[in-house]
């Protein structure tokens, strides 16, 4: 158990952050366990791209964790980087993440993992040529 | 072809983003419901109509579409004026509104045009034979699984085809890359290989399983959950101990344990 029990539901990390509930309030946690966002809306849908939908009082709403912000968290050229591949035709996209690894990879695809010499940041380029088949496992 | 941008540029916070412990309001809290985020682009209803809320707050579709379909990758099916078709996270129509029903947009999406399940690429363009189904249960690459006269059948669209009637099941899962769950008749479910299916007299009966995601298949034996590793070799089966489990994402599960409390494993 890398994050000991203590929440009263739990959910799938993405981007580096989870989703849990603590009574009746909800926030996010990173990996390690740590609370990013203290628990405090009502509901919430899984995070994509930077951003996710929350829930209050008033209604549903868009956050942007700070946690899963990679320019923030990473510090990085992350814009020049996306905008020198933004016109090549193939679809290429620039993934920062924690380091993990891959169990497995497609043919169809291909990429390119760079790890940061402190080991905390992974940028992974892919690539789709547009073939049937998914992309890589990654875990 | 682009959707209409006249309200795209409205910007949907009546005040600027406002600094929080750890967040800050992209699109303030006024909407009737809301869906999973996919690559910035987040589904948002207004009026009884979706729309995609973008990184920045501003419409990157305004609210048009009845209703919203599966999401995967960057990519959202849509319904508009009973018409399905596929919008990306940019607002590009991938698949035009012309289809009486869909699939996962992937690599390959179903879609229902004439009475068949057709196969559309990346681009739009039709990607081999319709599937041999009359129903389509879901899809998830090269994988699918629905009926045919009410039969099960699980198609793989891989390098080499193979379409396999599972008259011994009950029913078959939305897939998740190439594995899927199949229902036993006697009760129970066991797991297959989409591209080279079992049948229920070769393959262990299980009390129940979730989806294979990173190379594990969340099991149910004796009342508690673990894990079965499928196509990865570096990792061990988690042995039966949970409550309850959600699936492997980055790397980290969800488990609930006695007590009912909820933390995290991982491989």
């Amino acid at each position: 158990m890398v994050i000991a029990p203590q929440f009263d539901a739990a959910f799938g990390h993405a981007d580096g952050i989870a989703g849990v509930r603590v009574g009746e309030a909800r926030g996010m946690i990173d990996r390690t366990g740590a609370l990013v966002i203290a628990p405090q809306f009502q509901d919430f849908w899984r995070h994509g791209g930077g951003v996710m939908a929350v829930r209050d009082s008033g209604g549903w709403g868009v956050i942007a964790p700070d946690a899963s912000d990679p320019d923030v968290v990473f510090d990085l050229p992350l814009a020049q980087a996306r905008g020198a591949v933004a016109e090549r035709k193939a679809a290429i996209q620039i993934v920062p993440s924690t380091p993990h690894f891959y169990s497995g990879q497609d043919i169809q695809s291909r990429h390119d993992v760079v790890i940061s010499p402190d080991g905390k940041v992974m940028l992974t380029v892919l690539a789709s040529n547009g073939m049937q088949g998914s992309g890589e496992v990654a875990l | 072809m682009r959707l209409p941008l006249a309200l795209s540029v409205l910007t949907l916070c009546a005040l600027p983003a406002l600094a929080q412990d750890g967040f800050r309001w992209v699109v303030d809290p006024l909407f009737e419901d809301a869906g999973a985020a996919q690559d910035g682009a987040v589904p948002l209803l207004q009026g009884g109509l979706w729309g995609l809320a973008g990184r920045d707050g501003s419409w990157i579709v305004p609210p048009q579409f009845d209703a919203l379909g599966a999401q995967a990758g960057d990519r959202f099916a849509a319904q508009m004026q009973g018409r399905w078709g596929v919008v990306d996270a940019r607002g590009q129509v991938v698949v035009p509104f012309a289809h009486d029903a869909i699939g996962k947009p992937d690599a390959l999406t179903p879609v229902l045009s004439g009475g068949e399940w057709q196969l559309l690429d990346r681009d739009g363009h039709t990607a081999g034979a319709a599937l041999a189904f009359d129903t389509l249960t879901g899809n998830d690459g090269a994988c699918f699984s629905g009926t045919a006269n009410g039969v099960p059948v699980v198609e793989w669209r891989g390098i080499e085809s193979k379409v396999t009637v599972l008259d011994a099941v009950a029913g078959l899962s939305a897939p998740a890359g190439d594995m899927l769950r199949a229902k036993l008749p006697g009760g129970g479910v066991a797991v297959l290989y989409c591209s080279n299916p079992y049948t229920s007299d070769t393959t262990e009966t299980l009390e129940d399983a979730r989806a294979v995601t990173s190379g594990m298949a969340a099991v149910k034996r004796g009342g508690l959950w673990g894990f079965d590793v499928h196509g990865i070799y570096h990792v061990e089966p988690i042995a039966p101990q949970f409550l309850a489990v959600r699936d492997f994402a980055e790397g980290l599960a969800p488990v609930q344990v006695e007590g009912g409390k909820w933390g995290y494993i991982n491989l």
